[in-house]
């Protein structure tokens, strides 16, 4: 899955924040990130302005379920 | 209250000001969160963070009245001050001092958590420098800053008394590291406290060897930088706050700075410098003497002695983490001198190595050539200069070391896509309009 074009990335991890599990992040450089973690999430929001690098990468959830919280955010 | 009539030349000095002296960023911007300048140099990257984490929300927030001076901490323990200005025409602006970190400990546990995850060597080696890099300070550099700023911004004088400390922004739940460590939850710690510090004290004399006992225990967990001494078992869980039941908050707090000097013995034992010791002995103090009840007070002596066992545990460790002391004082003479010809011969004595091996050294751990990185720290010098002085372009490029006016012109557009004239231009034209940064 990968973010949907302009959404709020910090409502996007507002919403990260409520899942069951962990969430991470795998950009096309080679970044893994546990979107969880707030360090995770300094390096994942400082990206804020490199569409490339955010809408490129994918987003994976360690539960199926938590797929539907951030349905709002994500898509194929 | 309005804002001084020359408060855009009174906050660029400042600005300029803090940046001379310690590579503190200013940062303004609006209400609608649009920043006007920052000479942070990695501003660009730390405004989304700064979006995301709730600074800039809770910064444009505020509605106090009078305005004052107001200390935040965001979740990675980074320390931001900032205060709002109500101008005369009506308008507001915001003006915020940082990042900095009040504990080196803090920045090296980033520094650490950062080296865990897996990233491009790109990306690596820019958030090392941007962690490395922010200042490390205590609580009377935040207070004269944030009196600094109110001066600044109002042209008014306030006592220490005055600087609101607000709250940590952070989530109560947080901690899922990449390594899924999990912090100790404070709630059950408070809740013990709270029902037994205030019991009689009175011990029977076997009560108080078997106190004496884990007090020691307590201590040599310091000395050896054990971590999780309760669950390995060595410390009986629940006996610590045993150590320190009183009969009113004064005399807890008293138990609990005694106890504060015992841990800056032993992590002197366990061979913490004596510096950093004294400077985690001064933040337990601090924060123990702040304290407004006894479940705070406990909180904050059992969170500094365990930043104690972090500490003695740090210095024990064979393998550096992120980047070397010998690099990272390389970087701060750098930063100090920049104004001056650095020849590697300098840093290389400075730090007692040969040329080839600093050169290699330093861009093994930081990615940079030291010519590239000497490079960096000029530009970012420029910039400040150019945003919070008029000074002429030419006296700039001359006093950085550039080879010509040319050069610099054509070194400062490779980075900023804007040659001086046209950066200075459009973005130091003053606080009061509302165009977008």
């Amino acid at each position: 899955m990968r973010l949907k074009k302009n959404v709020s990335l910090k409502d996007f991890i507002d919403t990260v924040k409520k899942c069951q599990h962990d969430v991470y992040f795998e950009s096309n450089e080679g970044d893994h990130l546990n979107l969880k973690s707030t360090i995770s999430q300094f390096v994942f929001a400082s990206a804020g302005n490199d569409e490339e690098y955010l809408h490129q990468g994918t987003i994976m959830c360690e539960s199926v379920s938590d797929y539907a919280t951030l349905a709002d955010y994500i898509e194929e | 209250m309005k804002a001084s009539s020359n408060m855009d030349k009174r906050l660029r000095m400042f600005a300029g000001e803090m940046y001379s002296a310690c590579q503190t960023g200013t940062w303004c911007f609006n209400r609608e969160r649009n920043v006007f300048y920052s000479t942070y140099p990695f501003s660009d990257d730390l405004r989304n963070v700064l979006e995301v984490n709730g600074i800039l929300q809770t910064v444009v927030s505020d509605q106090e009245q009078p305005p004052r001076p107001t200390v935040l901490s965001d979740n990675l323990d980074l320390i931001w001050i900032y205060e709002r200005a109500d101008l005369e025409n009506g308008g507001t602006l915001f003006f915020m001092v940082g990042p900095v970190f009040l504990m080196r400990l803090t920045q090296e546990t980033l520094m650490k958590k950062l080296a865990q995850l897996t990233l491009s060597v790109a990306k690596r080696m820019k958030f090392t420098r941007i962690l490395a890099e922010a200042p490390v300070v205590n609580t009377m550099f935040i207070e004269a800053v944030s009196r600094m700023l109110h001066f600044a911004i109002y042209d008014e004088y306030l006592g220490a008394t005055e600087v609101y400390v607000g709250q940590r922004l952070s989530d109560a739940d947080e901690e899922h590291s990449d390594t899924k460590d999990a912090e100790v939850k404070t709630e059950t710690w408070q809740e013990r406290m709270q029902n037994s510090l205030l019991q009689k004290p009175d011990r029977s004399q076997a009560e108080m060897l078997e106190y004496a006992h884990l007090q020691e225990l307590l201590l040599q967990a310091v000395r050896t930088g054990t971590r999780d001494a309760q669950d390995a078992g060595s410390v009986p869980t629940g006996g610590f706050h045993e150590l320190f039941r009183q009969d009113s908050l004064r005399s807890i707090k008293d138990s609990l700075l005694i106890f504060q000097g015992l841990c800056t013995q032993a992590a002197r034992d366990g061979g913490l410098p004596l510096e950093e010791a004294l400077e985690l002995e001064q933040r337990g103090v601090e924060a123990i003497e702040r304290a407004t009840d006894i479940a705070e007070a406990a909180r904050q002596n059992w969170d500094n002695y365990e930043a104690f066992i972090d500490a003695v545990h740090q210095t024990k460790q064979e393998a550096q983490q992120g980047i070397s002391v010998p690099i990272q004082l390389t970087m701060e003479y750098i930063r100090q001198s920049y104004r001056k010809d650095i020849a590697l011969a300098d840093l290389a004595r400075n730090v007692g190595y040969t040329e080839y091996y600093l050169s290699r050294k330093f861009t093994k751990e930081t990615g940079w050539r030291i010519q590239d990185y000497l490079r960096e720290v000029r530009l970012e010098a420029a910039r400040v200069q150019l945003l919070t002085t008029r000074k002429d372009i030419d006296a700039i490029s001359s006093e950085l070391r550039f080879k010509s006016r040319s050069h610099f012109d054509r070194t400062f557009k490779e980075k900023t896509g804007m040659t001086p004239a046209v950066f200075r231009k459009t973005m130091g034209q003053g606080t009061g309009q509302t165009k977008k940064s």
